[in-house]
């Protein structure tokens, strides 16, 4: 049984099977990596990178209809992601859905922790094209932010006990850092550096995106393929091309903060 | 045979130098020359390096009696651990955890010591604590981690002239379902099994001949020793197919269907076909013996048919790969979307987390860079829809902001009564909400939680909700409220005394220019 499909104005007879196939496709890709059996996977993966006409092009079609675009489809699971292209869509993030706690504050902290994280993680641009696992402790990343904020004091020795001329990371850093343990778990009370790096990880082991090891070293992480897939193929140049904009937006308010004073 | 000969028949348009192909030919040799002796060294070069890695593990500095240790039997012993958990039908596989392969290496060192004190050199063996310390040093190191040195060699490609970094490691960790396992480097299986460099299926024809006059002997336990060496071998096929179909993927514009490709496939096709046919003899032979073996020869016997057995069926698997070769190199000359080696990927380090660091000095910046880094990480969840008369009700009772928003799993039935939500507010209330929208959008694009912070000092709650009903049934819908003003979710909620919900942007429909203007 067929039928047809149109795409960019070009009439497919898509078999019923196909669209069968492209429709759990989605469904694995909606579905928490749990659930994914390698047993149903595996033919899937085989018809959507064969049977580019057929499976393929329903189910980007399909996913283009729920705002959502296919990342990668391999038998080590489907990835899908947003379609920036619609901003309307049911598939939509909201802000509660990355960080929980209310206010910008909390957003701030997450930013600055994720990309400490990624930064350990990926320290090289070669890390990201690599199928090997990359390990993170909680501690290297700790420590990566101190010493960065501790940078910052060093170079800015003018002020710092009012934290002037320190970056708005760094005073979070310097804000946070000191340690302070809950006494019934031992573990880094949430509103210190330590704990929010801890959430950060957390946010990863949720959503399969990291898989946690040990607890030496605060608690040791090892990346999951999910994680490069999502930064290979566009995450990791957005977050470069947002950091850079932020960077030349920052120097030029300097810049015109200068101009004024002066 | 014929249908395998129709299969390789490649259609000539997708083989680029198919044309003029004498002529080019020539104008290419010496290229062609140079880009195999740079291949030739960059692989001799890489090798270096890799054993110059089980070289350091020599030269750690170990106090006795660690030091008497024989580092190169450990490391290597190490790598074939691993190397042996690899499954036979798919070499990138393995099962063996990390700390499997310390537990391994761990009791190849106590035997080592077992030896040293029976040899009188160290006088008591050390404590099984500080021999598992040492043997994940050894692991760690073949590992290549970050706190054992550095991870990679600058090395030189003769044939682009630049140098590019190389990852030396000889194991790796990969993850697989969730749980994170050990495998060899293809640079260590290189390494490890690269040393055969006749044909495979001579090879394996030849340890075929040597088994059969192992059994015909009855020395069942040097078949069985063979016999995995086979095993070894095709592994080094699993490699070696793996490595072509790698190379398509890679860039497959780059190499030639008739002069490189095809003469691979049937170079592979060839060794595995001879491959097959031996093992198929040996199963026989050993099938045909086993009933007149004495009772306690069956068990060795069958472990060497056993292992045959699971060369032969790893040979067909590899066999319907090699066949699926053309096929993917056609879709791969096709579609050209596989080279994402080429794409200049950043670091994180020093394009995302220093900049974000130390040059960002304004909060507002810095916010918009997180919510990016932040968002790339959200997975694309189905949202909760809600039921708009359930919705008004709760609406209507002010002062529980928090139990608002209907998230119970059954609500997700969807039902178009925006104009029965409506109906308990008077005319006059529906159409100052109805105004301040359309005097809001008119003046720029607005958000609903504008539109509340308009109303809500002035009393107008009732407005508000309203105003709320009409824009978001209209989101709802996927039509423009009032017919003119395009209405799109946005991440943020909008709350005021009565009701709370997610925030819309409402813009004038056709009216961008205008506003620009």
């Amino acid at each position: 049984m067929t039928t047809s499909l149109n795409v960019k104005g070009l009439k497919m007879n898509i078999t019923v099977d196909a669209i069968d196939m492209a429709a759990e496709i989605i469904e694995f890709g909606l579905s928490p990596r749990k659930a994914q059996s390698s047993r149903r996977l595996l033919p899937l993966v085989a018809a959507y990178l064969a049977n580019t006409e057929g499976t393929r092009t329903a189910a980007q079609t399909m996913a283009r209809r729920f705002g959502l675009s296919i990342t990668s489809v391999t038998e080590e699971g489907v990835v899908l992601s947003k379609d920036p292209e619609q901003r309307d869509s049911i598939f939509m993030l909201k802000r509660d859905d990355i960080v929980k706690e209310p206010g910008t504050e909390a957003r701030l902290v997450r930013g600055i922790c994720n990309a400490a994280i990624l930064a350990c993680a990926y320290q090289r641009q070669q890390a990201l094209y690599s199928e090997s696992v990359q390990t993170v402790t909680s501690e290297e990343v700790y420590e990566l932010l101190i010493e960065a904020a501790a940078k910052m004091s060093v170079e800015d020795k003018e002020a710092p006990t009012s934290m002037r001329g320190f970056t708005e990371a760094a005073k979070i850093v310097e804000r946070m850092k000191a340690d302070s343990y809950s006494e019934k778990s031992n573990k880094p009370r949430k509103q210190t550096l330590r704990g929010q790096i801890d959430t950060a990880f957390k946010y990863f082991t949720d959503h399969s995106l990291m898989v946690k090891d040990s607890e030496d070293a605060g608690g040791t992480y090892k990346t999951l393929p999910e994680l490069r897939v999502r930064l290979q193929t566009q995450g990791a140049q957005d977050i470069a091309d947002a950091v850079l904009s932020a960077v030349k937006a920052s120097s030029a308010d300097e810049a015109m903060k200068e101009a004024m004073n002066g | 045979m014929q249908n395998k000969q129709t299969f390789f028949d490649f259609d000539d348009v997708l083989d680029p130098s198919a044309q003029d192909a004498t002529e080019e030919e020539v104008a290419n040799a010496r290229d062609e020359f140079d880009r195999l002796e740079a291949a030739a060294l960059r692989n001799r070069s890489q090798t270096v390096a890799t054993l110059s890695t089980i070289a350091s593990i020599v030269a750690q500095t170990a106090t006795p009696p660690f030091s008497h240790i024989d580092p190169h039997t450990t490391g290597l012993r190490a790598i074939g651990h691993a190397i042996d958990s690899l499954r036979l039908l798919d070499i990138e596989t393995s099962d063996m955890t990390v700390r499997d392969l310390e537990a391994c290496v761990a009791l190849d060192l106590k035997r080592q010591f077992a030896a040293l004190t029976a040899d009188r050199t160290i006088t008591e063996l050390p404590e099984t604590a500080d021999i598992e310390a040492w043997g994940k040093g050894v692991v760690d190191k073949l590992l290549c981690r970050k706190e054992h040195g550095s991870q990679t060699e600058m090395m030189f490609d003769t044939e682009s002239g630049k140098f590019y970094e190389f990852q030396h490691a000889l194991l790796e960790e990969y993850a697989r379902g969730g749980a994170i396992y050990v495998r060899p480097t293809a640079a260590c299986l290189t390494l490890y099994l690269g040393t055969l460099t006749q044909g495979i299926g001579d090879i394996q024809t030849a340890l075929a001949a040597v088994i059969q006059r192992q059994i015909a002997r009855g020395e069942y336990h040097a078949a069985l020793q063979t016999a995995h060496e086979h095993q070894r071998i095709t592994r080094q096929h699993g490699e070696k197919i793996r490595t072509l179909k790698r190379r398509i993927l890679s860039n497959a514009g780059r190499y030639s269907w008739n002069s490189t490709v095809l003469p691979e496939i049937q170079v592979a096709q060839r060794d595995v076909e001879d491959a097959i046919s031996a093992d198929t003899t040996l199963e026989e032979l050993l099938d045909a013996s086993m009933d007149n073996l004495p009772k306690e020869r069956r068990p060795l016997a069958q472990r060497v048919l056993q292992v045959i057995k699971s060369c032969r069926n790893a040979y067909r698997e590899l066999q319907t790969l090699a066949m699926e070769l053309p096929r993917l190199y056609s879709s791969c000359i096709a579609s050209q979307g596989f080279t994402s080696t080429h794409i200049p990927l950043p670091s994180m380090l020093h394009d995302v987390f220093t900049p974000l660091f130390s040059e960002v000095t304004e909060a507002k910046e810095l916010l918009a860079a997180c919510d990016v880094a932040n968002a790339i990480f959200a997975l694309p969840r189905p949202p909760v829809l809600h039921d708009i008369v359930a919705e008004t009700e709760l609406l209507l009772k002010p002062g529980l902001s928090a139990e608002t928003r209907d998230m119970s799993p059954d609500g997700d039935e969807f039902l178009d009564e925006e104009d029965l939500a409506l109906s308990i507010f008077d005319e006059v209330t529906i159409t100052k909400a109805k105004n301040t929208i359309s005097l809001m959008a008119n003046a720029g694009p607005t958000q609903l939680s504008d539109i509340m912070k308009a109303l809500e000092p002035e009393d107008f709650t009732e407005e508000c909700v309203a105003a709320a009903i009409m824009i978001s049934a209209a989101w709802a819908h996927n039509r423009n409220h009032d017919g003119m003003y395009a209405v799109s979710r946005t991440y943020g909620y909008f709350s005021c005394k009565a009701c709370t919900g997610d925030d819309y942007l409402i813009e004038r429909k056709g009216a961008e220019d205008e506003y620009h203007r």
